[in-house]
């Protein structure tokens, strides 16, 4: 009976994901063509002979009606056919692809260093949320979270990266990357020190104020009241009660605000010349790269979908009470 | 509950006097406040106490990336013409702190025209959405929440690469982005005021929808209203920077975001130029802070003011 419920579960959510990267792609098409601007012309077609802008148009598929249209482009989307970049004349399906898992790994070591950060600081918060020590550590959080983060990133960079010397300031790798495997690895995880603290530094203190919050709402709880009467200690009600019950709220937090934290990766990669989606981005904005600019969408839409989709799925294997709806 | 509220927004709307003892109730939103002001008066007066630093006539003419005028109390070694004025020039010679509070204007005017927008639509949407029901609210609510799902900012930068990167575009494209935050509380708020005694007596003394709307239901989520308004406002903020930040932005209106796009494209970091780079990211973070201070001091206050009656 649980089962069946579960996968159930699983199907709607699937089934919303699905429909929800239909809805990016379709916004991806309607920008460019509800456009003011003829799509061949935005090419720098539109000095070319009559006959070619003719080649041009049956083989981008501008002659078709606009559904066949759009069908055509869901289609090339799925078999990675996304046009090639104005400015480096390249697939952006091979550009987007070299420099995906960058920001991948970016986002990744990141956010799981945040979340276990956030995650006792915002315990501790909650446990001690009268005393002055609890609101000096909510007050920190909260300025830590309305910096922007490129601009953290910006400080380190001049500061420690510039001034101190201590971290190399741009660049994924050293030039010429290393070419033995250890010393690749550890070269890349120099290069990736200074970025991924000015990320954690971010999103661990969001992290923070959002499980005292769901803390401090489990503290009032008839399970920790009997545990307290049970005669369990402070530690003990905080690190095997109430831990488990504010982990779940970090689990829909981290999926509803990935796209947040995506941004912030891609504008401290411009800070740090990573080779990444946020350098694609920056390069594609100053060049009107608008292939580039149309597939980065539909890329971030797919890693927020799945990431949403995953989340879900972690959210219903974790606790029973899933609720549908 | 249902009191506390409407006694607040009735301090706001009438008695400024009593609304400030209100205020003084959380050291949150006292501090928030002030910062707010401070911000909002140099927002006002800038043209006052600075001048464009696009225009070329306003231009001081010292040397580029001149250091701070205090940095030579530190460091002697330092002559008088390497040094300009209170926070030192960019890479066109001009005054750091002159285009900080010229920025300001771009920074807050946008901030907050775009959270007018996505907060009056989205309390259109979620006032209708929650208080009719049916069809109504399930086509507004799949939008909502498909437009909440949808990765913000690429699709912003695709839109405002798209559609020119002029402030009024960047102002409509926000708030068409951010109306979905409002829309999802007052939605919920909706469905749990509509349920009270006082709507269904309302309805049965035969008053329109369109009053018990706006008289009976829209005064009771106003104060979370507010806690919301404040948290979309410092988005808004975050996102102009960002965009700006990217490049995308009017080089005729100089903000905060803009600054830090020419501080990373002309060798800011070369020069070491951190008086070009801590001004305006310290601003945007000082004015995110104060909007998040107001919407913490407002939950308190909102708490306070409930418990006492």
């Amino acid at each position: 009976m649980i089962n069946l419920a579960l996968r159930d579960y699983v199907i709607q959510r699937g089934i919303i994901s699905i429909a929800l990267l239909f809805i990016v792609i379709f916004i991806d098409f309607a920008i460019f063509r509800l456009m003011p601007i003829d799509p061949l012309s935005l090419m720098g077609a539109s000095r070319l002979p009559a006959e070619q802008i003719e080649f041009l148009k049956h083989h981008y598929g501008f002659d078709k009606p606009i559904i066949e249209q759009f069908l055509l482009y869901v289609v090339r989307v799925f078999q990675g056919d996304w046009g090639f970049s104005f400015y480096s004349r390249r697939p952006v399906f091979v550009e987007i692809g070299e420099r995906v898992w960058n920001t991948v790994i970016l986002v990744g070591v990141s956010q799981l260093i945040a979340g276990f950060i956030g995650l006792f600081i915002g315990l501790s918060i909650a446990s001690k949320d009268k005393a002055k020590s609890g609101k000096a550590l909510l007050t920190g959080s909260i300025i830590l979270y309305s910096l922007p983060v490129f601009w953290t990133g910006l400080l380190f960079v001049i500061v420690l990266a510039l001034r101190v010397g201590l971290f190399p300031w741009s660049g994924t790798t050293s030039q010429p990357p290393p070419t033995e495997p250890l010393k690749y690895l550890l070269d890349y995880a120099y290069h990736l020190v200074l970025p991924a603290t000015a990320i954690v530094l971010n999103s661990f203190a969001g992290a923070a104020i959002m499980v005292r919050g769901s803390a401090l709402y489990e503290f009032q709880q008839d399970y920790v009241v009997l545990a307290r009467a049970k005669g369990a200690s402070n530690f003990s009600v905080l690190y095997s009660h109430v831990l488990k019950n504010a982990m779940l709220p970090m689990i829909t937090y981290t999926a509803l605000t990935f796209g947040f934290i995506l941004t912030g990766t891609i504008l401290v990669e411009i800070v740090f010349s990573l080779n990444g989606l946020g350098k694609l981005l920056f390069n594609a904005v100053i060049t009107v790269d608008y292939p580039v600019l149309q597939s980065m969408f539909f890329v971030i839409g797919l890693m927020v979908v799945s990431a949403n989709l995953l989340a879900d799925m972690v959210y219903g294997f974790v606790d029973p009470r899933i609720k549908i709806g | 509950m249902d009191r506390g509220r409407k006694a607040v927004t009735k301090l706001f709307l009438f008695y400024p006097g009593k609304f400030f003892r209100l205020l003084s109730l959380s050291k949150f939103m006292m501090a928030g406040f002030l910062i707010l002001l401070l911000f909002t008066i140099l927002a006002i007066f800038s043209s006052w106490i600075s001048s464009n630093p696009v225009l070329y006539e306003n231009w001081h003419l010292a040397r580029e990336f001149s250091q701070p005028a205090w940095v030579r109390f530190f460091d002697s070694r330092i002559s008088e013409n390497e040094v300009h004025g209170l926070l030192g020039t960019d890479e066109h010679g001009r005054s750091v702190l002159n285009e900080v509070i010229w920025g300001m204007r771009v920074s807050l005017f946008v901030g907050f025209l775009a959270t007018i927008l996505a907060v009056g639509v989205g309390t259109m949407v979620g006032l209708v959405s929650g208080y009719k029901g049916g069809k109504t609210d399930t086509v507004l609510w799949t939008i909502t929440q498909l437009v909440l799902t949808l990765p913000v900012y690429p699709l912003l930068v695709i839109l405002v690469a798209v559609y020119g990167a002029n402030m009024w575009n960047i102002i409509v494209i926000v708030g068409a982005i951010w109306w979905t935050w409002t829309a999802r509380l007052i939605r919920s708020q909706v469905l749990t005021v509509k349920e009270r005694a006082y709507v269904d007596a309302a309805r049965a003394l035969g008053a329109k929808d369109r009053d018990i709307m706006f008289r009976h239901i829209l005064p009771n989520v106003l104060p979370l209203l507010f806690a919301n308004a404040t948290t979309i406002i410092a988005f808004a903020i975050l996102t102009e920077a960002s965009l700006a930040f990217v490049g995308l932005s009017n080089p005729n209106e100089i903000s905060w975001g803009t600054m830090l796009f020419n501080a990373i494209s002309f060798g800011a970091f070369y020069k070491l130029a951190w008086w070009y780079i801590v001004p305006p990211g310290l601003c945007i973070g000082l004015v995110v802070l104060g909007v998040y201070f107001m919407g913490i001091g407002a939950e308190q206050i909102l708490a306070r003011t409930s418990s006492r009656q």
